[in-house]
């Protein structure tokens, strides 16, 4: 038979330990709440989950709704979206909301994919809309590897192609401006190739500040004065 | 003795008066005494530097409520092989960076969609709205140039949202060339985004760059214009753009009024058949709250300044009287863009688009460094130049101006000393308790190869006491009196001290230079006076050198004419007037007009000598003669024309002579 004395203290714990267990879900269950009305925790609150790169953390920030962002959301598409840029992960894209951003973010990613494995055959298996992008960033980067504007050509879509020739001639001007005329660049680099010129020839290096294309600027400042 | 209380009256009388005048004096001197600026204190608060790579550059900055920074701009941070012509590709990151109250970074954020894929992204503008946090705008520059928009949380740098994605609002379907870019970011009174963007076009489709506005809700959602798509646009060859060959339209700046309707400022580069893209122009535009164009606004030809040479508007902000201010850069060579001649701010009405003030600071090889406001609608304009000799860059200067609300200058940095050698500034904000925030670029002057760092720097401007604005120099004018007469003469020359005085009045000393060999110093105050005779017969020019006791200087001159004595000629005498009698060359068709006294009857001829050769003879009855526009002097001189009467009945003659003086372009008249 159990002693007066020993039910109290049975009593006593099993109280206890329900209160803990009861607080400590009422806290976890309520962690958002605390957040809300107060726009700088709830800030710390999301910069803390984002940086931990843990999903689940996401969750204390549930309910959290500042200037009309949710902020669980926010946290968990940072998260997300760092994961699958590491993963290269097209999938991630089909998470977002809007068409053309499903579009810009497979494109993309199609184009990190092929810089990355260096194989026409990577764009195969991309969607439509991101190959002929995908092949642009192939064919741009083979024609840059070996000397020849003329890989370009192997691009279909003619405004495509052009784009990997301006950016051809382009890498070609950083490398070697003197050897590169300036009606050999896109019409809106035109204007800069000439001051960029007059630059290095009367080396006047404020006329390298007046350069909107930056590294252009970074170029004619480290060659105007030599 | 016993003092009556009138007499006790008048002598308190006479003490108060006595000390009044004393206590007047005082004050006054101790007014001149007081140095311009004396009031101004000027305190360094501190300097931070992003680390980054050779080509760092902060574009923008902005500061909240409790005094923490935010820095916008590009970073390179890595530099990766990638082909044998160009072997290392530097990778831009659209950057932002957060700083406390005191200058320690609190976060960083390099953005490049898809990190080393994308490695041309560019920040140009950042911006705080009323819940603190952080917008960031540039664009990414890969195939095509998109425009970006991120929001960040101020505490971390996480971002809340990115408009890159949906590429703000479906209306870019990027093609070959066509780029859009964002410049600048303001907000309205109900917390929504305006980003205005520069848009060039894809050159096969004929339309070509124009201003591109946009707006968003804060939380990244679009917020059209009623009257327009989904942006408002203006486009200086009319609504259907150009192509190539036609203007260009280049966006700098944003502000939103109170009442909804906001304002862009920019540049247009207009094309020439012949010389290709080769002049730029200021501009200004309006539009109203429904996104449509204040065409009536937008079209008065203030909002279009033109030197002749290249202007750009570079920055807007409305004042608190919901005015409009802009400030830029102006008569920059064409052919050599860097050769900046000014740089100007304009008060624009928000009603009409008229000028309501305006000051231009002469400051050659400048560039525009941003332009903000302060709670009390005061408005600092940061702005630098550089030089260099053979490359080498010898100067590098930052500043900041302060205008009262009427643009009248009421300090530059420089004046404590503050001019930061090797800055160049391209943002610049403020708060509310006279901090000053300027973010830009850190070189080093005199390397060969300046490395660029990505650096803001914050100053506290104390403003106790009175703020005299900078005053007119020392100025001096001189008359003579009398100008003219026969010698022997003696003049009187009177000179009075006008503009700006730094120092005591009592201090300044007046060197009279008579033009006859003589001179005389004399210390006087705001007027002296010096006497001077003539003993021989030409025009003289007497002179007078002001030294006030801070060593400014003036001088003015005048002409004192000294004739021979009149000799009796009988019956005829005559004088010689010419209207006008001075001017700046080439000052052409002078009237000579002759007149004759005494018992002479005529008939007369007139015989005219212009005193620079040339001249003309007439005959006339009357006894008064017109030689109209008989005479041209396009030389600046001192000429003494003359006329020679004949009484044709008694063959007596009489002389009479008058001065022209003619000054050089931009002279002031001597007098």
């Amino acid at each position: 038979m159990e002693s007066p004395v020993s039910k109290k203290i049975l009593f006593v714990v099993v109280l206890v330990i329900i209160t803990v267990v009861y607080l400590g879900f009422f806290f976890r269950s309520n962690r958002g709440t605390d957040l809300l009305g107060n726009p700088d925790k709830a800030n710390q609150a999301l910069d803390s989950a984002v940086k931990s790169d843990r999903i689940e953390n996401c969750a204390q920030l549930r309910g959290v709704v500042v200037s009309g962002t949710d902020y669980e959301a926010v946290c968990r598409q940072n998260i997300l979206e760092k994961q699958a840029w590491e993963k290269l992960d097209s999938g991630y894209c089909d998470t977002l909301g809007s068409a053309s951003a499903v579009d810009y973010c497979k494109t993309s990613m199609a184009i990190a994919a092929v810089q990355k494995s260096q194989d026409l055959a990577t764009c195969d298996s991309v969607s439509e809309g991101a190959r002929i992008p995908c092949q642009t960033a192939y064919w741009s980067a083979k024609a840059l590897g070996n000397s020849d504007i003329k890989l370009c050509d192997n691009i279909s879509d003619k405004d495509f192609a052009l784009s990997c020739r301006n950016g051809f001639t382009y890498q070609r001007f950083l490398a070697a401006p003197r050897d590169v005329a300036c009606s050999e660049l896109p019409v809106a680099m035109r204007g800069d190739c000439a001051t960029f010129k007059r630059a290095l020839q009367s080396k006047q290096i404020q006329g390298c500040y007046s350069l909107s294309d930056v590294p252009m600027r970074s170029l004619c400042l480290k060659l105007v004065g030599k | 003795m016993r003092v009556s209380n009138s007499e006790n009256y008048k002598k308190h009388l006479s003490s108060a008066i006595c000390f009044a005048v004393f206590a007047l004096m005082f004050f006054a001197i101790a007014s001149y005494g007081t140095h311009t600026f004396a009031a101004l204190q000027f305190e360094e608060k501190y300097e931070a530097t992003y680390q980054g790579g050779d080509d760092d550059a902060a574009t923008g900055i902005a500061v909240d409520g409790a005094g923490d920074a935010y820095v916008g701009g590009s970073s390179v941070y890595e530099c990766v092989v990638r082909s044998r012509i160009s072997p290392c590709s530097v990778i831009y990151a659209m950057t932002t960076v957060g700083y406390d109250a005191n200058g320690r970074q609190k976060w960083a954020e390099g953005y490049t969609p898809g990190g080393v894929y994308f490695p041309l992204t560019y920040g140009t503008a950042v911006a705080v709205d009323p819940d603190g946090f952080v917008y960031s705008v540039g664009h990414e520059d890969t195939f095509e140039v998109w425009p970006l928009v991120i929001k960040y949380t101020p505490s971390g740098g996480t971002a809340v949202w990115r408009s890159l994605d949906d590429t703000l609002g479906g209306e870019f379907n990027p093609c070959n060339a066509q780029a859009m870019s964002p410049q600048a970011i303001s907000f309205d009174a109900q917390g929504r985004i305006y980003i205005a963007a520069t848009m060039s076009g894809c050159v096969a489709s004929g339309v070509d760059a124009h201003f591109r506005v946009f707006r968003l809700n804060p939380d990244g959602t679009h917020a059209d214009f009623s009257n327009t798509n989904r942006s408002a646009k203006y486009y200086s060859g009319g609504s259907g753009g150009g192509g190539w060959g036609k203007d260009r339209d280049y966006v700098t700046g944003v502000a939103v009024a109170p009442d909804g309707s906001f304002y862009v400022s920019g540049y247009i580069s207009n094309y020439n058949a012949t010389l290709g893209y080769s002049k730029e122009d200021w501009r200004v535009v309006k539009f109203k709250a429904d996104g449509s164009l204040d065409v009536l606004w937008s079209s008065n030809p203030a909002t279009r300044f033109d030197s002749g040479k290249n202007d750009r508007a570079e920055g807007i902000v409305v004042g608190n009287d919901g005015n409009v201010y802009v400030a830029g850069t102006v008569g920059v060579d064409p052919l050599n863009p860097y050769t900046t001649e000014a740089v100007k701010i304009i008060k624009y009405s928000s009603l009409t688009g008229g000028i309501l003030a305006e000051n231009t600071r002469q400051f050659p090889n400048a560039y525009m460094g941003g332009i903000t406001k302060n709670p009390n609608g005061e408005i600092y304009v940061g702005s630098s130049n550089t030089s260099s000799i053979n490359g080498v860059l010898t100067s590098s200067i930052s500043g900041v101006i302060k205008y009262d609300a009427l643009l009248n200058p009421m300090w530059l940095s420089s004046q404590w000393g503050f001019s930061l050698n090797s800055w160049r500034t391209n943002g610049i904000a403020v708060d509310g308790s006279g901090g000053v925030y300027i973010a830009g670029l850190n070189e080093s002057v005199g390397s060969l190869s300046p490395s660029p760092s990505f650096d803001y720097k914050a100053f506290k401007v104390l403003e106790s006491g009175t703020i005299t604005p900078p005053q007119p120099p020392l100025a001096v004018s001189l008359a003579a009196n009398p100008t003219f007469g026969e010698r022997p003469l003696t003049s009187l020359l009177t000179a009075t001290v006008s503009g700006a005085q730094t120092s005591l009045p009592q201090q300044n000393q007046y060197n009279f230079n008579c033009g006859n060999g003589s001179s005389t110093t004399v210390l006087g105050q705001s007027i002296a006076t010096a006497s001077c005779r003539y003993a021989t017969s030409t025009i003289f020019v007497a002179s007078v050198l002001v030294t006030d006791g801070a060593g400014r200087t003036a001088t003015a001159i005048t002409n004192i004419e000294v004739s021979d004595p009149s000799v009796p000629s009988g019956t005829i005498s005559v004088s010689l007037s010419a209207n006008p009698n001075f001017g700046q060359r080439p000052l052409n068709n002078v009237d000579m007009t002759a007149a004759v006294s005494g018992t002479a009857t005529g008939p007369f001829t007139y015989t005219f000598d212009c005193g620079n050769g040339t001249g003309g003879a007439s005959s006339s009855a009357l006894l008064a003669y017109t030689a109209a526009d008989l005479c041209n002097y396009p030389v600046a001189d001192v000429y003494k024309a003359k006329v020679t009467v004949e009484d044709l009945t008694t063959n007596d003659t009489a002389i009479g002579t008058a001065t022209v003086n003619v000054f050089g372009i931009n002279e002031e008249p001597p007098f």
